[in-house]
């Protein structure tokens, strides 16, 4: 057992998973593309249709549940909440009526309206969670690396993920110690506002006080040496079909935009 | 004051945790019930100890890493940044060792919170009203007021954004005040805050 988790390491990391496998590059750039296309284009069939792709990759990727909790969250507070107040908000070009609800009338061209909008913000959301969902931020931080990003920007990114844990944590020992004093954390506005300062100052202090041993500590493992890094997890370099498919996703967003230049000018 | 290389891994090594302070300021909002953001101490706090880059990274990397569950996060991290370069601006003007200078500071802040994230709001969601708590007051005002729609979202935003960063400064002037001097003279602006820092320097040399 021993032996086959060292033995793991020798080869490059891999799950088994296409999507998953993908160099993170490969992924990001295609993610971002398609999200970025959804802006671009702005039309509720294109955009809902990715929002199809999106929950199908993460489903394939075995993250779906995950996916759509988030999602799902996303399409309530942005879409629902949107088609409604471009029902009070864009009434200037409303004249179909499509239902009625309690008296409110709803109104075609104000829902198409929304849903356009709805399609690119969750369009371009959805690829966003669907690439941080399926990618490790260590292997984004690697591949970063490989690009000759310093590693104290993978450090930056590491640590700081680290850091909301541990800090959280702490922000609520504090919050309950400060409870347990008497401070008041229910009642108007402005008591719940004073019991924000004795909870963040003593989180604030306390983490910056820790800076310079962890400083020390660093330093004992040549965080500061400028010498090439070695890793203990490798990721197999973005291979030729890789490139092809991130160059034509590249070039697909930039024919599209190009075509919706003109299409504008034309108009 | 310490060697350059000691500072700038000190300002390295807050990086992490202003941008977790971003995080944690806000979800105490949330545990308090409190309808602000409280987003953005981190970003200050750094921006205004260790200067202008440091405070940038923070604000871009919180927004980023918001992204993770939130990725419309993504259109407003210009903000974030935004913040850190006024607080690294204000600091070296000496603006946060005064408690007046620092709530007056605080209408900066809430102008580029408000303001300029309305007019992001204005562009992204389509030239229209977003979908934001500030909606809630922004609809009244163009509807009962009878204001134009940018004009209902601006002061909206600018409005809500006021307290929050009111509340914002004051509680990153009550840490510049907590931090010891000893921590401070290690960081590339603590010397704004070191009384006297001037005469010793002055002195020193």
């Amino acid at each position: 057992m021993d032996m086959q988790f060292v033995n793991s390491f020798k080869s490059y990391q891999k799950v088994g998973n296409f999507w998953c496998d993908l160099y993170p590059l490969t992924k990001m750039i295609i993610c971002f593309s398609v999200g970025l296309s959804t802006i671009v284009v702005a039309d509720w069939r294109y955009g809902f249709a990715w929002c199809l792709f999106y929950f199908l990759f993460a489903a394939l990727a075995g993250c779906g549940k995950k996916f759509a909790k988030v999602f799902l969250v996303l399409f309530v507070v942005i879409g629902l909440f949107l088609t409604v107040i471009r029902q009070i908000g864009a009434r200037d070009v409303n004249t179909t009526v499509m239902f009625s609800l309690f008296g409110w009338k709803w109104h075609l061209e104000s829902f198409v309206i929304a849903m356009n909008i709805n399609s690119y913000m969750l369009g371009f959301a959805g690829a966003v969670l669907l690439f941080f969902n399926t990618t490790a931020m260590r292997d984004i931080m690697y591949s970063f690396e490989m690009l000759g990003v310093s590693h104290e920007t993978s450090f930056i990114m590491l640590s700081s993920m680290q850091n909301i844990i541990d800090l959280r944590k702490t922000s609520v020992t504090i919050l309950e110690s400060q409870k347990s004093r008497g401070i008041e954390t229910d009642g108007n506005v402005f008591l719940r506002i004073k019991a924000f300062f004795p909870t963040i100052g003593p989180l604030m202090l306390g983490a910056f006080s820790s800076t310079e041993e962890k400083s020390i500590a660093m330093d004992a493992r040549a965080f500061s040496v400028d010498r090439k890094h070695t890793y203990i997890r490798e990721l197999e370099p973005m291979t030729g079909k890789e490139k092809l498919l991130s160059a034509a996703f590249v070039v697909a967003l930039v024919a599209l935009l190009a075509a919706r230049i003109l299409l504008s000018i034309l108009k | 004051m310490a060697k350059q290389g000691k500072v700038n891994k000190l300002a390295l090594f807050l990086i992490p945790i202003g941008i977790a302070v971003n995080f944690i300021g806000g979800q105490i909002a949330i545990l308090l019930k409190l309808p602000l953001y409280l987003d953005s101490i981190g970003t200050i706090v750094v921006a205004a100890l260790c200067g202008y880059w440091p405070g940038i990274v923070v604000g871009l990397v919180s927004n980023i890493l918001n992204a993770i569950s939130s990725p419309t996060t993504l259109f407003y991290a210009p903000l974030n940044m935004a913040f850190a370069i006024v607080a690294a601006f204000l600091s070296q003007k000496g603006w946060f060792k005064s408690i007046w200078k620092t709530l007056v500071s605080s209408i900066f802040f809430a102008l580029i919170g408000g303001g300029v994230g309305a007019c992001i709001t204005w562009i992204v969601y389509g030239f229209d009203f977003g979908s934001g708590t500030s909606t809630i007051f922004s609809i009244p005002l163009h509807e009962v007021v009878g204001l134009p729609k940018f004009l209902a979202q601006f002061i909206a935003e600018s409005g809500i954004d006021v307290l929050d960063k009111v509340i914002t400064v004051l509680c990153c002037f009550s840490i510049f005040k907590a931090i010891p001097t000893r921590f401070l003279s290690k960081l590339p602006l603590g010397h704004v805050y070191i009384k006297d820092a001037d005469k010793v320097l002055e002195e020193a040399e």
